[in-house]
């Protein structure tokens, strides 16, 4: 796929002499394992700096909350069909300005991780070929999605008991650190104070023991039920591996079952759970 | 003198005899496509094929811990001190820069006021390390720090994987010569001191590109304000993962809990990485930006922590190079230091 | 050995709601052995508990030259300091300390004393105000420059009226232009206009100055130019803390620890410190 860097790399130069962006989020060669690394293009002449390739996993939407992009008027951000998904779902609740973000999207034929898989999401992508964008560069890709991807570990889950399934994921959050990594990875946690980070009161307990681990981990896939676009930033970023697509999958499903809806597609409608319709089907909770 | 050594399949049942009855034993394995060192893991399942993702850090200052008991009758109050949960610990085939990192922080845990949780966990913990033949991850770069990939730093007892069956065996501390009849029990030969000179070389060997770091302090000191900041620091996403994996990180959180009228007093491992660690009652945040939150990262390994305490509070682990979600590598940040003093930039 | 978290329990003994968000506690150990030999030295601070909130952190607002009780003040911000606030006499709370470096108040002997605060930056001042006026002698003229943004912000209205009747203090009382009462004797102006008009002569004397860091920014121009240099003019820096022991790495400007090294520096330390509080 590196043929798509060149095609990056003139636009971003484009955009950034014609003043299009005040910068472009990008990726660069990274310095472990061949990954790309998130990058700020400031300077047209820097543009050689971007690239892509199997190896860019990450999420760039994400930094679209953070400073400086978060100060910006106008930013371009390369992106694939799964962070576009993201970007989506920021629109539909209205916490960035289609105006203020160029999309210059790429065509994908999935990406890598660390250890040399291939993440579900790549399995199961239906948008390889991304529909929203600005420009997009490389050739098209057609969609080949596995339609089991997705739910072939929610089997696992599926196949336990209640009380194993308590244990089961007992056992996954106590390793939890809270570092957050998840948090901030994901494009959607957007909160300017999270909830873990309010103590007046003190909903959520900071401390990494079982109980508050439990809150934070399942208070967090609450939050993201309906909004989360699978893109697997947390469960990449986090430091010892905790399944937590497992978590947000079943959500997912859950969300779909309830209200037939996917999260990512539309950015003109509005999630599931932010919404609420006078005709909304009750009928699973009455 | 000549070391003694070790069948290399007898490691699990020489874990097995350290620990004995009862003695609390970390050891390195598998779980998924990493390893772990996890306490109460199965020897036989002790796999030293690379370093492992958690630091020993968790056996010494555990990610949460109890340090204080309170109750409430009416309005008045009684506190009660807590025991340090320190029990004999076996630490088995710690790697070197793990073992490095007790004589770094210990200092600081007892800089004028002692902590009692540290120091007596430390004291009841044998430090077993198993040296790296060479780096074993691409991310090492303990050389940069002065230690080596079969540094005796910090350890009890070194383990040294000179061939394929076979492990010398240095007993490098008092509390490690203490043992010499359990290693005693399990030993197959000997092998000349000379022979681990070899071992050593072939180690720093495989690092050799790694640069050294001796300007970093000083370039550090005179550049606090210096666009390389916001340069690097872009890409930090401000979670806690290089912080909580490295072994030589120690901020922390106090937090109550209570639940009714009683409740505990706990000590959180915590990250100057967070926007809010530095975030006054009144709002204003002395760090308000990632870029001043990930200086102060550096300048507090490298120029603040070294001018208080002599050593650099950093091993050159590479956990915070190979596990940053954003390959935000802080050798990178340093190196690129190290090369502008060098140009006097 | 010891567990160096554990606080002392302390019984709030008096309590005065200084302002509408301020209150001030006069704590008493339960411990005998602790209330009779418990010492420190001015500009030194604690952490006080409350068990089940969590702890803050204020100065010690009683001078040492006090026995048998110690002295804080506080504004109900957050957490912490909101129940502290709810307390009532009787309550018990927790005391860690006395951490920190101090006042060298035995380096101010035989000087003029000029005290300079700005609102609920007075209780480190006071510290070090009584730790003077119970040595009177050992000093020469004091002068207490305080002011606030209004009339109900100023704390410790009953000492200032005290320091006002002493005949050996001159104490010169300000709030901003806008926050007099219809009653209100004292001046009227920013701290540091006040100071300059006051105008104590810099020789052979120490200022102790205090205050949010608007006031410090315009105050210290108008000490140099009264002619102070930057090695007398005394402050106390206030910074995020929570172990109060050198450990958990929060509270560092810099090289410096507030809370092992500081609080206390002269504004001559302050100047070298980088920008990073």
């Amino acid at each position: 796929m590196a043929d798509r860097t060149d095609g990056i790399r003139e636009i971003a130069r484009k955009w950034l002499t014609d003043g299009t962006v005040e910068a472009v989020v990008g990726w660069e060669q990274g310095t472990y394992k061949g990954k790309g690394a998130p990058v700020l293009i400031r300077k047209a002449e820097d543009a050689d700096r971007l690239l892509f390739n199997e190896r860019c996993t990450n999420n760039l939407m994400t930094y679209l909350k953070r400073d400086p992009v978060s100060k910006m008027e106008k930013v371009g951000i390369v992106a694939k069909g799964c962070d576009i998904k993201s970007l989506i779902g920021l629109l539909q609740e209205s916490q960035v300005e289609r105006e203020k973000v160029k999309v210059l999207a790429v065509t994908c034929t999935g990406v890598e991780k660390d250890d040399g898989t291939v993440p579900v999401k790549c399995q199961a992508c239906d948008v390889n070929t991304p529909t929203f964008y600005d420009e997009i560069v490389g050739e098209k890709v057609a969609s080949n999605p596995d339609p089991e991807a997705r739910s072939k570990d929610l089997e696992r889950l599926d196949a336990m008991t209640p009380a194993e399934r308590y244990r089961f994921w007992r056992e996954e959050l106590d390793k939890c650190i809270r570092c957050y990594a998840c948090r901030q990875a994901c494009p959607l946690c957007i909160c300017s104070r999270c909830i873990a980070e309010k103590n007046q009161p003190q909903w959520v307990e900071t401390s990494p023991h079982p109980r508050g681990n439990f809150s934070w981990n399942l208070i967090r896939a609450y939050h993201l039920a309906g909004r989360c676009v699978e893109c697997e930033a947390c469960e990449t970023a986090c430091p010892v591996n905790i399944p937590l697509m497992l978590l947000n999958r079943a959500m997912a499903r859950t969300v779909k079952g309830a209200f037939d809806y996917e999260a990512g597609k539309d950015p003109e409608i509005q999630p599931p759970l932010r919404t609420f319709n006078l005709d909304d089907d009750n009928s699973f909770i009455l | 003198m000549p070391h003694m050594t070790l069948d290399r399949t007898d490691l699990p049942s020489l874990a097995q005899e350290l620990a004995g009855q009862g003695k609390r034993l970390v050891l390195p394995v598998r779980e998924g496509q990493e390893l772990f060192y996890r306490e109460g893991a199965d020897p036989a399942q002790l796999d030293l094929s690379t370093i492992p993702k958690n630091s020993i850090k968790e056996f010494l200052f555990p990610k949460c811990e109890k340090i204080l008991e309170y109750e409430y009758t009416g309005n008045d109050v009684v506190i009660e001190d807590v025991a340090t949960d320190a029990r004999p610990t076996v630490i088995f085939c710690a790697r070197p820069c793990d073992a490095a990192s007790l004589p770094v922080v210990e200092p600081l845990w007892n800089w004028d006021y002692k902590d009692k949780f540290f120091n007596e966990r430390r004291e009841q913990t044998l430090l077993v390390t198993y040296a790296c033949r060479t780096a074993p991850d691409e991310a090492c770069f303990c050389v940069s720090l002065g230690l080596s990939p079969s540094s005796d730093e910090g350890s009890d007892v070194m383990l040294y994987p000179i061939d394929e069956s076979t492990v010398a065996v240095r007993l490098a501390s008092p509390k490690g010569q203490e043992l010499e009849g359990v290693f005693a029990k399990f030993k197959k030969g000997e092998i000349a001191e000379e022979a681990l000179d070899g071992f050593a070389k072939e180690g720093e060997q495989s690092l050799a590109h790694r640069k050294r770091l001796d300007k970093v302090k000083d370039w550090l000191e005179e550049h606090f304000e210096d666009p390389l900041w916001e340069d690097k620091a872009f890409r930090c996403i401000g979670c806690g993962t290089c912080t909580f994996l490295c072994p030589t990180c120690h901020c922390f959180d106090i937090q109550d809990e209570s639940v009714f009228d009683g409740g505990s007093r706990l000590k959180n491992w915590d990250g100057c990485q967070f926007s809010l660690f530095t975030l006054h009652t009144s709002g204003h945040n002395p760090r308000d930006t990632q870029s001043k939150r990930y200086r102060q990262r550096i300048l507090h390994k490298y120029a603040i922590y070294p001018e208080k305490f002599g050593k650099v509070l950093c091993t050159g682990c590479g956990r915070c190079v190979a596990h940053c979600p954003v390959n935000l590598s802080l050798y990178d940040v340093v190196a690129t230091a190290q090369e502008r003093a060098e140009k006097g930039e | 050995m010891e567990n160096i978290y554990k606080p002392y329990l302390v019984r709030i003994e008096e309590k005065r709601t200084e302002t509408y968000d301020t209150t001030s506690f006069k704590l008493v150990f339960l411990d005998d052995h602790m209330r009779e030999n418990f010492s420190f030295h001015a500009g030194n601070f604690g952490e006080y508990s409350v068990f089940g909130e969590g702890e803050s952190t204020f100065c010690i607002a009683s001078a040492p030259t006090k026995k048998g009780y110690i002295e804080c003040c506080f504004r109900a911000a957050g957490r912490l300091t909101r129940s502290l606030a709810a307390k009532e006499v009787g309550d018990i709370i927790g005391f860690r300390g006395p951490y920190g470096n101090r006042f060298p108040i035995e380096d101010f002997y035989g000087k003029n004393m000029v005290f300079i605060a700005g609102g609920i930056a007075l209780p480190p001042v006071r510290s070090v105000i009584w730790n003077v006026l119970d040595l009177r002698d050992k000093f020469e003229e004091v002068t207490i420059v305080y002011g606030a943004r209004s009339v109900a912000d100023l704390v410790y209205k009953n000492e200032l009226r005290v320091w006002e009747e002493m005949g050996d203090v001159n104490l010169v009382q300000t709030v901003d232009p806008g926050g007099e009462t219809p009653d209100w004797k004292g001046q009227i102006g920013f701290v540091p206009n006040v100071l300059k008009e006051a105008a104590p002569k810099a020789e052979n004397s120490i200022a102790v100055l205090c205050g949010p860091p608007v006031m410090i920014r315009f105050t210290l121009p108008v000490l140099r130019e009264l002619g102070f240099r930057d090695e007398d003019v005394w402050t106390t820096l206030e910074n995020r803390m929570k172990c109060g022991l050198g450990k958990c790495g929060r509270c560092n400007v810099g090289h410096v620890y507030v809370c092992k090294e500081g609080p206390v520096f002269t504004a001559a330390q302050v100047a070298q410190m980088p920008n990073d509080f």
